[in-house]
């Protein structure tokens, strides 16, 4: 992004990486509760894992064997980590869409369409030919939990930095 | 699909006098798990013999390097027209239990079918709708499991008693992945012309394998198994060791 400094945008891209994280964790808690009703069968990197990934542990068993047992932890720190990338995106989009009150939700969402346009359909998962609208309904109302939580009250991307006295932007300087 | 789109044409003969040892090392330079027994005399019925068959005759503990083919082969065996669908050919190998077919057209010979085609034409096309078949439904929890300082020979007569081609190999450590032997390991040591009662089954682990988890899809279990060119697959969850999962069952779970 060529209209931010090289310092806001590594603070903006950190602040994005955590409150990812910590909006795909409260995700994951709405997916418990979803999966435990029922309402549920296999999340999105569950199924990325149990329907397309063997293709790639056949030539390294061990990994295999240690994501066979390790399964639940696995996706759960894989869904983290795609969480955190994608914070990290919304932080760096333009001023004038991050302004909106719409702006993490629709992100949310827009996260929730491209898994299933693109990803679903080119892994050829189960979700892409047969899913119920229940399910469907539960994964959009889980990614806009996402965007909702990333965004917050916006204030953390959008206000002003204030800097402490005697500091500025590009390092310390005298007041005299 | 039919037989004749799934079976390899080109099919490997041995002669009845031929020694075990020989007819071993034949079947893995080629990489089959099965030859065609000349009949003798010509216009005789034909034979098979097997990595089975080889198998069976380490465990009853015969010597391999003076036993001769003539003496262990299966004499008319189950044949298989090129015209059958595969799934009359699956039913015809898991009702026999065995894994490989001879094709007979006219009173000739055109090729061999085995287990392996059958699982590699299905996973292109009939097992696009088993994505959501886990491979718990068809796994086999009754594992043979054994030591690794077993011999080859005790291996092979645990293998026979269960009526199974693998056995789980114990792992060094409580947490590392465990190995596993299969009957293709027993036909190389055999080939190889080595003692079965003097190897010991650590040296000879297979190397094509992998493991799975026993919620993960039976589709990835066929993709796996053809793509990395072997039989079997472990599968592990939390507890351990819980299960392996073969082509035989694949083919058994989809007949189903």
């Amino acid at each position: 992004m060529g209209f931010l400094a090289p310092n806001e945008r590594s603070q903006r891209m950190i602040s994005g990486l955590v409150r990812g994280t910590g909006a795909a964790m409260t995700m994951s808690a709405l997916r418990q509760v979803t999966t435990g009703l029922g309402l549920v069968e296999q999340t999105p990197p569950d199924a990325i894992l149990k329907q397309r990934a063997f293709a790639l542990l056949v030539r390294s068993p061990r990994l295999a064997f240690f994501l066979a047992r390790r399964q639940v932890a696995v996706v759960e720190l894989f869904h983290w980590a795609y969480g955190a990338g994608g914070g990290a995106a919304f932080a760096l989009l333009p001023r004038s869409v991050l302004d909106r009150r719409w702006a993490g939700v629709a992100y949310g969402l827009g996260t929730w369409a491209v898994f299933e346009l693109s990803i679903a359909p080119v892994l050829g998962l189960e979700q892409a030919t047969k899913i119920r609208p229940v399910e469907r309904l539960m994964f959009a109302a889980d990614h806009a939990l996402y965007g909702l939580i990333l965004a917050g009250d916006r204030r953390w991307l959008l206000a002003e930095r204030r800097w402490p006295i005697g500091w500025s932007r590009r390092g310390r300087h005298a007041r005299f | 699909m039919r037989v004749s789109d799934a079976m390899t044409p080109d099919v490997l003969t041995v002669a009845r006098d031929e020694t075990i040892v020989e007819a071993a090392r034949r079947m893995i330079e080629r990489w089959v798990g099965s030859a065609i027994v000349d009949p003798d005399p010509p216009g005789s019925s034909l034979g098979i013999i097997t990595e089975r068959d080889i198998l069976g005759l380490v465990a009853a503990g015969r010597d391999p390097s003076t036993g001769h083919v003539a003496d262990y082969f299966t004499p008319d065996p189950i044949c298989a027209r090129p015209d059958w669908s595969l799934e009359h050919a699956a039913e015809a190998m898991t009702a026999g239990g065995f894994r490989h077919l001879v094709v007979i057209d006219q009173d000739r010979v055109v090729g061999i079918v085995s287990i392996r085609d059958i699982v590699r034409a299905w996973t292109k096309g009939r097992a696009r709708q088993a994505v959501a078949v886990q491979i718990r439904e068809a796994m086999n929890r009754d594992l043979v499991t054994i030591g690794r300082k077993a011999t080859l020979r005790e291996a092979a007569r645990r293998m026979v008693e269960r009526r199974t081609g693998a056995a789980i190999v114990e792992s060094r450590r409580p947490n590392s992945p465990p190995g596993i032997i299969t009957d293709r390991e027993l036909l190389e040591t055999v080939a190889a012309g080595t003692d079965p009662d003097k190897e010991r089954v650590v040296d000879h682990l297979s190397a094509g394998m992998t493991f799975s988890a026993p919620d993960w899809s039976l589709k990835q279990a066929a993709e796996a198994m053809t793509g990395g060119g072997f039989q079997h697959v472990v599968v592990v969850d939390a507890r351990g060791t819980v299960g392996i999962i073969s082509m035989s069952d694949i083919i058994r779970r989809w007949i189903d």
